[in-house]
């Protein structure tokens, strides 16, 4: 059985993927999710989504811009990101 | 006979119902309700265990597919706005840009907000047609109005040199000369 380690690294594979298919487009937060829990068995539940984004951008693989007028950030993919993969 | 597998049912439909099937899944209709409509819709008996099979096998691609759409949506919308230089400012394309893409990449979208963009886009098509009349009108006027001076150039001169006339009467009459009597 995966370690949770194991899967967190799996889901932010899975992150990465999906950013880089964006092809430098910004992905907002709740479609990133969704596509997450699509594409990641067993789906993530929503914290552990947001965990693995967290985490990509505190290390600088994923950059998020937020709204001036508010709302959830978009995301996308940053050169190290691109060179993870 | 052997009954068919319920996956390989599901493998078997005809692409549009594929296509249908993929559609409840990816926009997030547990199994259980996919299960009651493809019974319902295509008369066919399902598992969940075959509409995971059938999941892993169509939606994963699809999904990877839509993705692309929606990026060369965007990519589209960009070619189209890029075209007409001074029409937006970079911010503008951009951010026209940017919308085109999570509207595409959004199964859930608004049809009408997809058709709002376009309609943006396509009006300030419309907006340059006319700005080009405009200016081709405006051309035609002057083109007409240089014809006429030629062809009246003396009475203007003598107009110009009366000096019992004011600058307004000088105008007038000018005027009166190059273009007739105003319409009623």
């Amino acid at each position: 059985m995966a370690t949770q380690e194991t899967r967190n690294v799996d889901g932010r594979r899975h992150v990465l993927q999906v950013l880089r298919d964006c092809d430098g487009y910004l992905l907002p937060e709740n479609s990133l999710i969704d596509q997450l829990r699509l594409q990641v068995a067993p789906a993530p539940t929503m914290s552990e989504a947001e965990e693995w984004i967290r985490w990509l951008d505190s290390n600088g693989y994923i950059a998020g811009i937020r709204s001036e007028l508010g709302g959830a950030p978009k995301w996308k993919i940053t050169d190290k990101g691109k060179l993870a993969l | 006979m052997r009954k068919p597998r319920s996956d390989s049912k599901l493998m078997n439909l005809p692409e549009e119902q594929k296509a249908m099937l993929c559609d409840w899944l990816l926009s997030g209709v547990p199994y259980h309700q996919v299960r009651v409509l493809v019974k319902k819709e295509f008369s066919v008996s399902t598992s969940l265990a075959a509409l995971s099979g059938f999941y892993e096998t169509f939606c994963s691609a699809e999904l990877i597919a839509r993705r692309r759409r929606a990026v060369s949506t965007a990519d589209e919308i960009a070619k189209e706005v890029e075209s007409k230089p001074g029409r937006f400012d970079a911010a503008t394309i951009d951010a026209l840009k940017q919308k085109a893409f999570e509207l595409s990449v959004n199964p859930g979208a608004n049809p009408k907000d997809v058709k709002s963009l376009f309609m943006l886009v396509l009006k300030s098509r419309d907006q340059d047609l006319s700005e080009r009349n405009i200016e081709l009108a405006r051309e035609k006027f002057e083109f007409d109005a240089a014809k006429a001076a030629l062809a009246v150039l003396p009475e203007l001169r003598k107009i110009a040199t009366d000096r019992s006339l004011t600058d307004d009467d000088k105008l007038r009459q000018a005027r009166l000369k190059l273009f007739g009597d105003l319409p009623e």
